[in-house]
């Protein structure tokens, strides 16, 4: 038997879409693309894969990618060049400092509401947050 | 407003005493991947079948691609594809020789696209039909549709019964579909999550009617949880739209649909508080939307 073939187009992009969620697909996409963007797996004039080659492998509509790819270019973060590909815009790195704030945030986020439900009040959490912050400072 | 690749109105199909189909009103906008969903016995096959020109409405009226499919058959086989929940194909044909015999019912045929198709889904030219998995047959089904590059595919439950690696190159023939401009994808099933990554138009039917019909987001966030917290055992019974209610202490769980200020602020008169509204997958959705009231009788 003939063995399959390994076809990819355009530059690998990790992406993990997940419909149990309950968030919209071309929200997860920008998401993803911001993090990327974010933590530096993407710079600045780095090329993304064009919206068929995301769409097949990920098996999702293409259309959802367009709209994802649509709203990060009317935000900034990536651009067209005519007749080539997308990029990522240096605007949209520097544009990333909120983006990295926010992924700290999220994370801060979760480990207040556990605090809470742990019984901790808002002092004795601040005071965790400072002890932490030094400890890591001083390493 | 795009045109539409398939129109359905009143449509009735009815076996004996069953109502298969009973009074379908149906538009697949041109260029979108629509899912057609219900549980099995909803209906689906029997709408396909009747766009197809294999069984004759009973009452109402179907449009494919602009044409009524009793009149315009020969026109609209070689525009349309389709592959069925039960393709049969020759089974004493070799693959190369059914691709050969499918190549001459089509006129915009593309023989090195079925062989490159075949290569890729790793079929063996030489087999013959008889001999094929369910999962190479479906390959071979998939190859022999994209071949003759149609304007609109038809797929009943396309994904049913297929390993993960087949089910990947059926979702691949879709979007390979799709790319192409003015295409359109209409298939039906019962697996929601597969739908939900690929589709953007989604349909829901119940015992042959139209539950529900439009952009997938929508029909998705039609259907609402809302955690309430509230202090003693009160009745929220009068809630517009409510579905279903969890748990018995002083958090709740309301299933509503089409939530809103209206709703929210009945939550509040009823003596509740409205903590969060949780998104429901599209599969939570359509349980929500086909499983009758209440749960199992205990």
């Amino acid at each position: 038997m003939a063995k399959r073939k390994i076809t990819r187009g355009g530059d690998a992009l990790h992406l993990r879409l997940d419909t149990a969620g309950g968030v919209p697909i071309y929200l997860q996409l920008i998401e993803q693309i911001k993090y990327h963007i974010a933590t530096g797996t993407l710079k600045a004039d780095d090329e993304l894969p064009s919206v068929r080659a995301v769409a097949s492998a990920q098996l999702i509509n293409p259309n959802t990618v367009a709209r994802a790819y649509l709203e990060l270019e009317r935000e900034g973060v990536i651009y067209k060049r005519r007749g080539m590909g997308t990029y990522v815009a240096e605007k949209g790195v520097s544009m990333s400092t909120e983006e990295r704030l926010n992924i700290v945030r999220n994370l801060m986020e979760k480990a207040l509401v556990e605090g809470t439900q742990l019984g901790l009040d808002a002092a004795s959490l601040r005071r965790v947050f400072e002890e932490t912050l030094e400890k890591f400072s001083s390493q | 407003m795009a045109a539409a690749a398939i129109r359905i109105a009143g449509l009735v199909k009815t076996f004996g005493n069953h109502r298969a189909v009973d009074g379908l009103d149906l538009e697949v906008p041109e260029g979108s991947i629509f899912g057609f969903l219900g549980r099995n016995g909803a209906g689906k096959t029997t709408t396909i079948k009747i766009l197809m020109n294999m069984l004759k409405p009973t009452a109402g009226a179907v449009e494919v691609l602009g044409q009524d499919p009793h009149i315009h058959e020969k026109e609209l086989k070689e525009r349309v594809g389709y592959i069925s929940d039960n393709p049969v194909l020759y089974d004493w044909m070799k693959v190369e020789e059914v691709a050969w015999f499918a190549g001459q019912l089509y006129p915009r045929w593309d023989q090195q696209k079925v062989a490159a198709l075949i290569e890729h889904f790793g079929l063996d030219p030489k087999q013959k039909i008889k001999h094929l998995s369910r999962g190479m047959n479906a390959q071979l089904n998939l190859a022999l549709v994209l071949g003759h590059d149609p304007e609109l595919l038809i797929l009943d439950e396309p994904a049913s019964g297929l390993d993960v690696i087949v089910r990947r190159d059926v979702l691949e023939s879709i979007i390979q579909v799709i790319s192409a401009e003015g295409r359109t994808v209409f298939f039906s099933s019962h697996l929601v999550h597969e739908v939900e990554r690929v589709a953007d138009q989604v349909a829901i039917i119940d015992q042959g009617k139209l539950l529900v019909c439009g952009e997938l987001d929508a029909v998705r966030q039609q259907v609402k949880r809302v955690l309430v917290r509230t202090e003693d055992a009160v009745d929220f019974a009068g809630v517009t739209g409510l579905r279903g209610v969890q748990g018995e202490g002083r958090q709740r769980l309301l299933t509503i649909f089409d939530y809103g200020d209206e709703a929210k602020a009945q939550i509040e008169q009823a003596g509740g508080q409205v903590v969060e509204v949780i998104d429901l997958s599209l599969e939570e959705s359509f349980v929500e939307h086909v499983t009758p009231q209440g749960g199992l009788p205990s």
